[in-house]
C-alpha cells in the first residue's frame, strides 16, 4: 500500500501540471471566504488533535504540534 | 499545523497585520467517560512587511474514566472495563516561531514545548512554501521532530523516550476560475517508548499484563482536496481524502465533504460529514487466549473500526477587526464500519466538541 500511495501522488501531480494558468484578474471567484482550502488555524489544530488522539490513522496535513499523553 | 494552501483574499487590515486568536473549545465522550476543555490563543506580530514573529498557548484541562482494558463479560462477550477514579490532569503547552517571505517563497520556524504530569513533549518545525507560474501552483515541503517522554501517575519522574520525526510534501494547483486541487504526502518515523503506560491487556490464562507496542512507527499518510464553487448553489464545496497505511498493520481512509455558503452581513456557514475506517493492529486483540507476544494491545483506538460525523459552523465578521466562529462536531464510532482486522462492539461511543473562536486583525 505505501507503494500505491506514492504512485498515486506521483500520478495527481503529473496531472496537475496539464491545469491551464488562471490569470489574477480571474480569481474573484478563488478569493471568496467560502473558497478557502484552509480551516481557521484553531479550528484546524483542535480537529486535527483530536482525530490524532482517537484514531490510528493519519493524514497529511502537516508537521509540527508536539504529542500529548492523550488517553 | 495545517496544509498551507493558497487563498488570494486580500488581507484586511493592512498585509501584514497584527493577528490575536482566542479559542475555547468543549470535548466530551458518551458513557461518562472522558471531558476535555481547552483554551487556546494565539498571536502574530509583523516585522516590517516581510516577517512575523508567532505564539501560541494552550491548556487543557481533562478529566473522567477512560478504557483501561477489555475482560470477559456475560457469556465470554468482552466487555470495556474503564478506570476507577476519574482522571484529571492539566496540560499546558506553547510554541513560538518566526516566518518570513523571500520572494515567492515562505519559511516559518517553529519551537513547542508541552508539559502534564505523565508526559512532556520538546519539538521544532521548519516549513516552506514556494509559489509558481503567478501562484498557479504552490509547492510546500517541512519537517518536524519531537522528543518526548512518557512516565505515569504512580511514577511521574520516570521517563520514558518517544522520538517522532515527520517528513511533508504537498502541492496546491488551480484548476480554474472557480476550482483547485491538493494532494500532500507525510511520512513519519516513530521509535521508543510508543505503549500506552494505562493500558492493560487481559489472558485468560494468565490474568492481566502491561500494553506493549513495538519500539519502531513507520507510517504513511497521503491526502487529497478538491473544492470548488458551484454558482447554482452560490456554495463551495470541499472533498478531502486521506489514505494511510504503517508497520503495525493498521491502514486506514476517510473522506470529508463540507458545503461553505457566504450569507449577507458577511456570515459563512457550514456543514458536512465526514466517514473514517481502520483496520486493527497486528498485534491487537480484544483478549488474549494465551500468553502473548513481545507486542500487545486491547487499545480501543488500535482496533478495527469505522465512524461518522457531522460537522457544522458559523462564522461572522462583526466589524472589519474583529470575527467570531463557532463549529461543533459529533462523531459516531462504529465496529460495524471498520475496514478490516478486528474490535468489539462495547468500544462503541460517540464524542462532540464544540468550539468559539474569538479573531481580532490590526
Amino acid at each position: 500500500m505505501q507503494r500505491s500511495l506514492v504512485v498515486a501522488f506521483v500520478a495527481a501531480l503529473l496531472l496537475g501540471g496539464g491545469c491551464a494558468s488562471v490569470q489574477p484578474w480571474e480569481r474573484g471567484t478563488l478569493a471568496k471566504p467560502s473558497m478557502s482550502a484552509e480551516d481557521p488555524p484553531h479550528e484546524s489544530a483542535q480537529k486535527l488533535r483530536t482525530y490524532g488522539a482517537k484514531e490510528a490513522g493519519a493524514a497529511a496535513t502537516g508537521v509540527g504540534g508536539g504529542g500529548c499523553g492523550c488517553n | 499545523m495545517t496544509l498551507p494552501g493558497i487563498h488570494a483574499r486580500a488581507e484586511a487590515p493592512g498585509a501584514n497585520p497584527w493577528q490575536l486568536d482566542a479559542s475555547h473549545l468543549e470535548y466530551s465522550e458518551s458513557g461518562s467517560r472522558m471531558n476535555v476543555r481547552v483554551n487556546q490563543a494565539s498571536a502574530v506580530a509583523p516585522i516590517g512587511d516581510a516577517f512575523q514573529i508567532r505564539a501560541n498557548g494552550i491548556q487543557d484541562v481533562i478529566s473522567g474514566a477512560s478504557p483501561q482494558f477489555n475482560a470477559p463479560g456475560p457469556g465470554g462477550k468482552p466487555q470495556q472495563v474503564l478506570t476507577g477514579a476519574s482522571v484529571r490532569d492539566r496540560r499546558n503547552a506553547g510554541d513560538i516561531g518566526i516566518a518570513g517571505t523571500f520572494g515567492e517563497t515562505q519559511a516559518t520556524l517553529r519551537q513547542g514545548w508541552s508539559k502534564e504530569n505523565d508526559y512532556k513533549s520538546t519539538w521544532t518545525s521548519l516549513e516552506a512554501r514556494h509559489d509558481l507560474d503567478r501562484k498557479n501552483t504552490t509547492v510546500a515541503a517541512g519537517i518536524a521532530f519531537s522528543d518526548d517522554g512518557v512516565s505515569n501517575h504512580d511514577t511521574p519522574d520516570d521517563f520514558h523516550t518517544r522520538i517522532k520525526r515527520d517528513l511533508f510534501v504537498g502541492v496546491t494547483q488551480l484548476i480554474d476560475e472557480r476550482s483547485l486541487f491538493e494532494v500532500s504526502l507525510e511520512y513519519s518515523y516513530s521509535n521508543g517508548f510508543l505503549s500506552d503506560p494505562y493500558k492493560l491487556v487481559f489472558v485468560q490464562s494468565g490474568g492481566l499484563l502491561p500494553d506493549s507496542r513495538p519500539a519502531h512507527r513507520r507510517q504513511l499518510a497521503a491526502t487529497a482536496k478538491y473544492v470548488t464553487y458551484v454558482p447554482a448553489i452560490d456554495s463551495a464545496l470541499h472533498a478531502t481524502a486521506s489514505l494511510s497505511t504503517d508497520n503495525w498493520g493498521i491502514d486506514s481512509g476517510s473522506v470529508e465533504l463540507q458545503w461553505k455558503k457566504e450569507l449577507p452581513a458577511e456570515c459563512l456557514v457550514s456543514a458536512g460529514l465526514r466517514y473514517y475506517t481502520q483496520s486493527s493492529a497486528d498485534f491487537y486483540a480484544p483478549l488474549f487466549q494465551d500468553q502473548p507476544g513481545d507486542a500487545r494491545s486491547s487499545d480501543y483506538r488500535l482496533a478495527g473500526f469505522g465512524s461518522v460525523a457531522w460537522l457544522a459552523g458559523v462564522s461572522k465578521q462583526l466589524t472589519p477587526n474583529f470575527g467570531v466562529q463557532l463549529v461543533a462536531e459529533r462523531n459516531y464510532r462504529r465496529l460495524g464500519l471498520k475496514l478490516g482486522g478486528t474490535g468489539i462492539d462495547a468500544d462503541d461511543y460517540l464524542w462532540t466538541l464544540y468550539q468559539v473562536t474569538l479573531e481580532a486583525r490590526f
